[in-house]
């Protein structure tokens, strides 16, 4: 092995281990093409495979392709693993990029940070590469004219906390985790080859494909009352967590206090050891920290996206109003 | 679809493309084998009532030298595979790369026509040479030239209408990755502002440029067009004519209304800090 191709293996096995990711590159056929997927199979939500390269510290995503609609029976688990294994044989037999570099996932109004997301992220970071992100496409913001995509990964201390459950109160006070923490947001760049630049030149052209009035419309109060709607029922259940966990501090305070007493009634020392035996039993049924803090971080990312929407909105009733007069 | 007998039968068969599948050509061609000239795929989408709507591609492996040969094997799996995640879009047609149909076209239409049963594929060419400064995207039928049933002559490909279709969420989306046509290296998205200002100034050179016709026709420089008069009076009707103190109530009622849910989000936002920073306190 010369030189040169020492550093390069030595390059590629440090760009590996290194987690860092600064941009996420995306080409344009990718965005069009999860944009028609999403299309086709709505309402449904159909996740799909990103394909690419990692360099450096940045992650290259050149290509897609959807998974197939789940059937009504939830048996094919094996067979959606073998579809994308033979997917991705035979698109490296016409030299594209046969590297898993993530999935994407299309969503209505971002209300994707749940348990089963988390989960399949954490299954592609932990066991594919560490910079596997997942893409979110919002089909109705995209409708009203804005093209809506973001690219997250799970951050490096939620990953350590997530890999041993019990998701229990004290490790997450430990880990000094904010509700900001789970997800980190990446940068998107588009990027396009000069042959596709060309034909975007020769769109530009033809004039019937530059409509881009549709986010000129005034009335959009469906999708904010939509939004309003799924951050009511964010704060509900997490009204529920809080008044379980509540619930579950008074159990366990009783029980304490009832041993307490007992014994004292009966003139012996409170034994710790044995309380701690007693109390146990209570621990394994402690509520999980994550749901409340996954609900935190949607009613979050709900009021961000209302802010965005209303300065829009905002935005364009003054101008409608300097145009009534 | 019908099954052509004699060269006169008409071709009313209209061809709208998605511009995915454009894209999708192109990078198959940039990723071409070392030496190869040209590139084929198969074409899936469906036909409906004359028009055929072209909605996805794949591409297919092939060798032009001496013999043509073509991955039929490697096709079908493909196929296979595309049908499980979209069932609805059947093979269409193929696609080729370069400005000129040769014979080896017709060989690998034959191939394309017995994969579908006996249906005309389309053929749908694409010229990543630029020749003419334009990318030159065609749609074509194949027709055979014979005598009676058994021989042929020899195949003669007709042109079809092709049109480029999108959808309103299309459209957003190649907005944004034309962006990339300024910037020679890749950019980042547009945020909703700044896409909603790109928008506006489009919509005020547009009204300049029917201002300056307009006041080009009234000073007699150019004829008029009563084409577009009409289409400009029928604009103007289309505006809904409200009374200002109205509207201005609409206007009014509606920035009160964002102005309330702003504050709520701004409250809820809060809480959730001041929740944070308890728990943190209370570490």
């Amino acid at each position: 092995m010369t030189n040169t191709q020492q550093a390069i293996n030595d390059q590629i096995i440090e760009d590996y281990s290194n987690p860092k990711l600064d941009v996420v590159q995306i080409d344009g056929l990718v965005v069009l093409k999860i944009i028609k997927n999403c299309k086709e199979y709505l309402p449904e939500l159909v996740p799909g495979q990103l394909l690419g390269l990692d360099i450096g510290t940045s992650l290259e995503v050149s290509n897609c392709f959807p998974f197939p609609p789940r059937d009504q029976e939830d048996e094919n688990t094996e067979s959606s693993a073998e579809y994308q294994l033979e997917m991705m044989r035979y698109l490296r037999e016409v030299n594209i990029d046969s590297n898993t570099v993530g999935w994407y996932t299309p969503t209505y109004l971002n209300s994707f940070f749940n348990e089963s997301v988390i989960e399949t992220q954490y299954n592609y970071q932990a066991t594919i590469n560490q910079k596997c992100v997942v893409i979110v496409y919002d089909p109705i913001k995209t409708s009203q004219g804005t093209l809506a995509l973001k690219c997250y990964r799970l951050t490096q201390p939620f990953m350590e906390l997530f890999k041993d459950q019990p998701f229990s109160r004290e490790r997450l006070d430990q880990a000094n985790l904010n509700f900001n923490d789970i997800f980190e947001q990446i940068p998107i760049k588009i990027h396009n080859s000069q042959l596709i630049n060309a034909l975007l030149y020769e769109f530009e052209s033809s004039d019937s494909l530059t409509t881009q009035f549709d986010r000129l419309g005034i009335s959009n109060n469906i999708y904010l009352e939509k939004v309003m709607e799924g951050m009511n029922e964010c704060l509900e259940s997490l009204n529920n967590d809080l008044n379980k966990l509540y619930q579950y501090q008074r159990a366990y305070q009783t029980q304490k206090n009832n041993y307490i007493q007992q014994k004292t009634l009966e003139g012996k020392k409170v034994d710790e050891e044995e309380l701690a035996q007693m109390i146990k039993p209570l621990n394994t049924h402690q509520p999980s920290k994550l749901n409340s803090l996954l609900l935190t971080n949607q009613v979050n990312n709900y009021c961000d996206q209302i802010h965005s929407f209303c300065g829009n909105s905002l935005t364009k009733l003054s101008l409608l109003r300097e145009l009534q007069k | 679809m019908q099954r052509e007998t004699s060269i006169f039968l008409p071709t009313q068969v209209n061809v709208k493309v998605h511009p995915v599948v454009i894209f999708n050509i192109l990078d198959h061609y940039i990723r071409r084998n070392v030496g190869q000239d040209r590139v084929i795929g198969t074409l899936l989408g469906y036909y409906n009532d004359g028009v055929i709507e072209i909605r996805n591609c794949f591409p297919v492996v092939h060798s032009e030298g001496e013999q043509v040969a073509v991955e039929m094997e490697f096709q079908r799996k493909m196929l296979d595979l595309h049908l499980k995640s979209s069932p609805k879009e059947p093979i269409v047609g193929w696609y080729a790369t370069g400005n000129d149909i040769n014979e080896n076209s017709v060989i690998i239409n034959n191939f394309y026509r017995e994969e579908m049963n006996g249906q005309t594929p389309i053929h749908l060419t694409l010229d990543t040479g630029l020749t003419n400064d334009t990318m030159g995207i065609h749609a074509y039928h194949a027709h055979n030239l014979s005598l009676n049933h058994e021989s042929s002559l020899g195949s003669y490909f007709t042109p079809l209408s092709l049109e480029i279709l999108t959808f309103e969420a299309e459209n957003a989306g190649l907005d944004s990755i034309a962006q990339t046509k300024y910037d020679q290296q890749s950019t980042s998205l547009l945020s909703e502002l700044e896409s909603l200002q790109n928008s506006l100034s489009k919509l005020d050179q547009m009204l300049e440029s029917i201002t300056e016709y307009i006041s080009a026709v009234e000073k007699g420089e150019i004829q008029g067009d009563p084409k577009i008069g009409r289409f400009l009076a029928r604009t103007i009707q289309s505006i809904p004519k409200a009374n200002s103190q109205v509207m201005d109530k609409v206007i009014n009622n509606s920035v009160k209304d964002l102005l309330m849910i702003v504050y709520l989000s701004s409250l809820t936002r809060s809480q959730l800090a001041v929740a944070e920073k308890v728990r943190q306190s209370l570490v």
